[in-house]
């Protein structure tokens, strides 16, 4: 017996069939046990699964941005709230400091490594076009992206960095940082911080926020854009990427990264990129 | 007024209207995160994962192209997410530890009554692909000719896996081990 009609068993099972191939299933049931007692578990399995209850999604799931569709203010992105100081980065274009080094090895235009802006943002992993690890750029490591409350990103990736590859990825998180603001993420360090939860958070994700903001003294508010849990010339780092205003009540005007050693969280490099 | 539609939505938000993508969220919010915590069976998980989902379709709404609705390509989304999370938990976890580590967190699953945290439970016993077909249909009602645009399958394979997920999620609920059908054993080694 190799000529079961599986494709209609389904429709047989919840009613849906036309009488010509009801008609059918029931003369192939009336000859095959093994059908019919499948059929007997389908309707089973079926009635089971009709009287499922909706859930309520819980409260603080994405964006928040029922709020923000009532009109009211969004709180909809939200942090485990820092604050952290980072002047030593106010300056234009793109600057990368290597080993707290404060002078300026790359500018905007001379660091090539990594995706291009255009290509950067995005995640390989949604519609099966998974990006493999060895992949330059943004990509490879968003196509990891892990679950995270919304900010920050929280990506695990086996990728190393080389302090010219932070230019580049300041570039292409930049787009993403403007589209985020475009959709709804509060305009300002002051805002976004007036709602945070820090229990939200993961405790992978808390561990990486504590250790990047370690050593900086907590003058200004910056917003956790990105972190990403790779290497940095091959040592273990959080490579974070954070929102910033010339002051908490100003709109985000740059995008800095830190570079911390995941074990001793100490600073091994920083970047900025003007959004 | 009648509400805008999600292309009208997608629109707006395109158009740099910043509360057009809030809006979406609202109206599909509690649909994902039902999906995703079928599928994944820990509320945090499913939170993270509707999360995932409007995160991506955030970013890819320009590549939207609107030939098929908004909410067959939110599911398509919203699925591959649930497998790319399930694939991260069977990397880490052994499944037999997963499945001891969800029967000893009762917690997890409060909000629910006794048999709908057996049901649930069964139905992270069905294949994933078959889960999928079954959370979609059976649990939020999508017609197969959706699920099959979602999933990229044709509507028979739609069908087919309906009718094994079903059997196997009793099966499951029995206590039985077996997956999927006698139909597709049987055609399998034929």
């Amino acid at each position: 017996m190799n000529d079961h009609p599986e494709e209609l068993l389904a429709g047989y099972t919840e009613g849906s069939l036309g009488a010509d191939e009801r008609a059918r299933v029931e003369a192939h049931l009336a000859t095959c046990e093994l059908c019919q007692e499948e059929v007997d578990l389908a309707a089973e399995g079926l009635t089971t699964l009709s009287s499922l209850p909706e859930l309520e999604p819980p409260r603080g799931i994405p964006f928040r941005v029922r709020r923000r569709a009532a009109g009211t203010p969004s709180r909809a992105w939200r942090f485990a709230g820092a604050a952290a100081a980072a002047a030593v980065l106010i300056g234009g274009g793109v600057f990368v400091f290597t080993n707290l080094d404060p002078a300026p090895l790359e500018g905007e235009g001379s660091a090539q490594q990594g995706a291009e802006p255009e290509s950067a943002p995005r995640t390989g992993s949604a519609e099966g076009g998974g990006a493999g690890e060895q992949e330059a750029g943004v990509e490879a490591a968003d196509a990891q992206l892990t679950a995270a409350p919304v900010l920050p990103i929280y990506v695990e990736s086996r990728r190393n960095y080389e302090s010219d590859d932070l230019a580049p990825l300041a570039r292409g998180l930049r787009d993403d940082a403007n589209d985020a603001v475009r959709s709804g993420l509060a305009p300002t360090a002051r805002s976004f911080f007036e709602d945070f939860d820090p229990s939200a958070y993961t405790p992978d994700v808390r561990r990486a926020v504590r250790c990047v903001l370690a050593d900086v003294p907590p003058q200004q508010l910056i917003v956790p854009y990105r972190i990403e849990a790779a290497s940095f010339e091959a040592a273990p780092a959080y490579v974070a990427t954070f929102l910033q205003g010339p002051t908490p009540d100003d709109p985000y005007d740059r995008l800095v990264m830190w570079v911390a050693h995941r074990e001793t969280c100490g600073l091994m490099s920083l970047a900025s990129q003007i959004l | 007024m009648a509400d805008p539609s999600d292309e009208e939505l997608i629109r707006r938000h395109l158009a740099g209207d910043r509360s057009a993508f809030g809006a979406l969220v609202e109206r599909h919010q509690r649909r994902v995160y039902n999906l995703t915590y079928r599928m994944l069976g820990r509320p945090e998980d499913a939170a993270d994962a509707t999360q995932d989902t409007f995160v991506t379709c955030m970013r890819k709404l320009a590549g939207f192209r609107g030939t098929s609705a908004f909410t067959t390509w939110l599911h398509r989304v919203a699925v591959n997410i649930c497998y790319d999370a399930l694939r991260k938990r069977s990397r880490e976890i052994p499944v037999e530890e997963e499945e001891h580590a969800s029967e000893a967190a009762p917690g997890d699953l409060a909000e629910e009554s006794a048999t709908a945290v057996d049901v649930q439970r069964a139905l992270l016993r069905v294949p994933e692909e078959f889960r999928a077909v079954l959370v979609l249909h059976d649990v939020q009602g999508v017609p197969y000719q959706d699920i099959a645009e979602s999933l990229g399958a044709p509507v028979g394979t739609v069908k087919s896996r309906l009718h094994r997920g079903r059997v196997a999620l009793a099966r499951a609920l029995r206590g039985e081990h077996g997956r999927g059908s006698h139909t597709s054993k049987e055609r399998g080694t034929s």
